[in-house]
């Protein structure tokens, strides 16, 4: 050490992976072995150099100063605030510290965490701004084990939101999963969901699905995952235990029709390097891409592995002593992503991916640089934002919603779209587009508006620390990445590694949707030069078509009942064995509606089931996408299940209104119809019309095709 | 910090029980949360603490606190 400078020695230093934090105990010592004063200079000019670059790195550092060297610093970065606020949190909790502290983009320490947490507890506010802060970088920050394992303890008996997600999971595994079952309800919990979990023995898992008595069917859970651990396989028999995996997930499909989740096979700790992979690895995981029934999606265990390295990820020590397929190092790691997993597979809270325009789209400020100017490809730093924009690219195709927010003059900003031939986006690629001078927050709602999306739905990408702050004061439920250490370039990594883009499963309609409300929009502004609501929608030229459920549009009909909240008249979230049996009964009608106009189609976008009782017809589940409120669907919908309830002899109509927070704009629907209120049950309004034969037809602006008496409406639902 | 409070301060931390007093005859059964799962989180935290990492085969017979201690001075963990 003594040939090099302090300085050098440090820059050494810093140029390592630091996860551990070891610079901030190097200098630690240091401040024992040469003195506070000597220290304190190398620390100045290091944040000078480095507080921008790489503010994890320096972070790291700044913790383990003593309070009075952090005040001799204090104007040297925002670091040094966030530490000396992070202590005095820790010491006394003051929410509106913490709420202004949280703007940053760093993690509050451990210990303020944790009092973060109890204090909500102990104050029920749940509601508190900085919650879903808290929460968001809770489920994007992979925690220390410990520290983990001890804000688990804490949180196992949190109260839970009303409005939050329930599930009920079962683990089976032949490895331990007695860590992963106490750290999964904190992780599923960062994700806005209350689970009770529940985790099988090793090795048995095979006897607990087939013996009717055991805890599995006692417990009744709504999900399962399947942890199967390459180190588990018996040594040479390797290809019929991965059959026989395969053949089991057949048999809970049979015996539970719930969603299953599967992991893969991960490479085990004696392959690499000149071996590679096993080839019974390999092949396992192409039979488990192509040989899985329905509702059951993978968990890419191996890409995980890789990603974390392989010699990292398993400490055979732990696996021979207590079958620990993971080293707990990185179960928190695992953890997060198998909760962003689950998130994704029942509703993802991420659906609008809104990005800056100015060195984050491009290099470089079009305004001052001209359209030619701005940097994308080229080989230079141009590179990392023509990657950036091919994976926005990728997003869209997965069903994500694509918006630009950009201090700008709104025709400048759109000239790269239109005339840079490197941009790798187009404006068609854009479903909102946002550049003004006002409040970046401003225009964040008024795309909220025009997508008819909340604000908690929204992810921020922008390279501006300033900008991201303001939002995540003012609008706290907007998601707002944290800038990585290697900037625009680690985008991609950061959101594919933190869960928010996972997409389980991608529908037809999910590969449309960004392109779906550009239609929108021009409809909107069409609707402006009408005089009234009935003109402007004959101009549309509106076309139906009701359909019957098949097993074909089973999926999206799933998607709908699980997720639309405006437009659900009953909110039934039915599972999918609940809708084939309904479907199933003599006499019953399950439809659903594509819309189209001469902009083009919306899709799969209505559902309507309902059921003889015995003389009447009982309206089980009425939906509508969102997305076509307010063209009167809903009256066409309800003509086309009249005239088939009287081709089978029925005379009266019930429908009920179950009240949610959200649905609110369906509460009248059945008295606007002519229905008449005959009482309530439980919650829910129950209205009637009778007899059907006094009906007059509501629909007036939409032409409607598909015939009701369709004799192909039971076929598939026997095999779906 | 002595070598034995620095372990006994682990040692509560992982069975959260602040007024635990390592002895050398100490074992499992007598402490309340001493499992099988804490029982891995100590080991951790002392691999973590100490810069270590143990075998298998040491970390199985460990029987009582006088082994933990008999392992950290095997490793040269010192008295300071």
């Amino acid at each position: 050490m003594s040939s090099l400078t302090d300085y050098q020695f440090l820059l050494n230093l810093i140029n390592r992976r630091d996860s551990e934090g070891t610079i901030g105990k190097i200098l630690r010592q240091w401040f024992e072995m040469i003195g506070a004063k000597r220290t304190l200079t190398v620390v100045d000019s290091y944040l000078q150099h480095f507080s921008q670059r790489t503010p994890h790195k320096v972070l790291s550092v700044l913790v383990n100063l003593p309070d009075d060297s952090l005040r001799t610093l204090q104007k040297k970065s925002v670091l040094v605030d966030w530490v000396l606020t992070d202590r005095k949190l820790n010491l006394h909790f003051d929410p509106t510290d913490f709420f202004i502290h949280t703007r940053y983009d760093f993690l509050p320490g451990t210990a303020t965490l944790r009092t973060a947490l109890k204090w909500i507890k102990e104050h029920g506010m749940v509601e508190v701004a900085f919650f879903p802060r808290l929460l968001f970088f809770l489920r994007t920050h992979p925690l220390n084990y410990h520290a983990f394992l001890q804000l688990a303890k804490d949180m196992s008996d949190f109260p839970t939101p009303e409005n939050w997600t329930k599930r009920r999971i079962a683990i089976l595994s032949d490895t331990t999963t007695q860590q992963l079952v106490m750290l999964l309800k904190a992780g599923l919990f960062f994700q806005q969901i209350s689970a009770e979990i529940r985790g099988g023995d090793f090795q048995q898992f095979d006897e607990i699905v087939l013996d009717p008595a055991s805890w599995l069917y006692d417990f009744q859970p709504d999900m399962i995952i399947l942890i199967s651990s390459s180190l588990a396989s018996p040594f040479g028999k390797e290809v019929d235990w991965v059959r026989q995996r395969v053949h089991f997930i057949h048999q809970l499909h049979k015996r539970l029709d719930i969603t299953v989740i599967v992991t893969n096979f991960e490479p085990t700790p004696e392959s690499g390097g000149v071996a590679g992979i096993p080839d019974w690895i390999y092949d396992a995981n192409v039979l488990l891409r192509s040989e899985l029934p329905e509702h059951t999606y993978v968990f890419d265990l191996s890409a995980l592995v890789s990603e974390c390295g392989l010699d990292r990820w398993v400490n055979l020590n732990y696996w021979n002593l207590s079958r620990q397929a993971c080293d707990l190092h990185l179960l928190p790691k695992l953890i997060l992503n198998l909760s962003a997993f689950i998130r994704a597979i029942i509703e993802p809270l991420v659906k609008v991916l809104v990005s800056d325009l100015d060195n984050t789209l491009w290099g470089g400020l079009v305004a001052e640089v001209g359209v030619e100017g701005i940097r994308i490809g080229g080989n230079d730093v141009g590179e990392s934002h023509l990657r950036y924009q091919v994976f926005l690219k990728e997003q869209i195709k997965k069903g994500f919603l694509l918006a630009v927010c950009s201090k700008n003059k709104d025709n400048i900003a759109r000239l790269p779209f239109l005339n840079n031939p490197a941009m790798y986006l187009a404006l068609e690629d854009i479903a909102c587009f946002q550049a003004s001078f006002n409040p970046k927050t401003m225009m964040l709602q008024e795309i909220a508006n025009k997508l008819n999306l909340n604000l908690h739905n929204f992810l921020m990408i922008d390279d501006s620390s300033h900008e991201r702050q303001e939002i995540r004061e003012y609008c706290p439920e907007v998601q707002v990445i944290p800038w990585p250490d290697d900037g625009i370039a680690g985008i991609p990594r950061w959101l594919n590694r933190s869960g928010l883009v996972a997409r389980p499963y991608v529908t037809d309609e999910d590969k449309m949707r960004n392109y779906l409300y550009q239609q929108q929009q021009a409809r909107e502004i069409a609707q402006t030069t009408y005089s009234s609501k009935e003109e402007f929608l004959s101009s549309l030229s509106l076309i139906a078509h009701i359909r019957p459920i098949i097993p074909a549009n089973m999926d999206r009909v799933m998607q709908l009942i699980e997720k639309t909240n405006q437009f659900n008249v009953t909110n039934r979230r039915h599972s999918r064995k609940d809708v084939e049996t309904l479907l199933s009964l003599p006499h019953s009608y399950g439809h659903v509606l594509y819309l189209e106009d001469k902009y083009g189609p919306y899709g799969l976008t209505g559902v309507l089931i309902a059921v003889p009782q015995r003389e009447d017809m009982w309206i089980d589940t009425f939906i509508l996408s969102c997305r076509i409120m307010g063209k009167t669907v809903e009256t066409a919908f309800v003509d086309h299940l009249v005239q088939f309830t009287k081709t089978h002899g029925i005379t009266a109509l019930v429908g009920c209104y179950h009240p949610t927070e959200k649905n609110q704009s369906v509460a009248s629907l059945y008295f606007d119809l002519g229905f008449q209120q005959i009482g309530t049950r439980g919650d829910d309004v129950l209205y009637r019309f009778a007899p059907l034969s006094t009906y007059v037809p509501h629909n007036r602006c939409i032409h409607i095709t598909g015939d009701y008496s369709d004799k192909e409406k039971h076929d598939g639902t026997k095999e779906g | 910090m002595m070598l034995r409070e620095q372990v006994q301060a682990i040692f509560r931390e992982v069975m959260e029980d602040e007024e635990l007093i390592l002895h050398d005859t100490l074992t499992a059964k007598d402490v309340a949360n001493w499992n099988s799962l804490n029982h891995i989180n100590l080991i951790l935290r002392l691999e973590e603490e100490f810069g270590l990492q143990f075998n298998a085969e040491e970390i199985a017979k460990l029987a009582n606190v006088g082994e933990f201690f008999d392992l950290l001075r095997e490793y040269g963990v010192s008295e300071k």
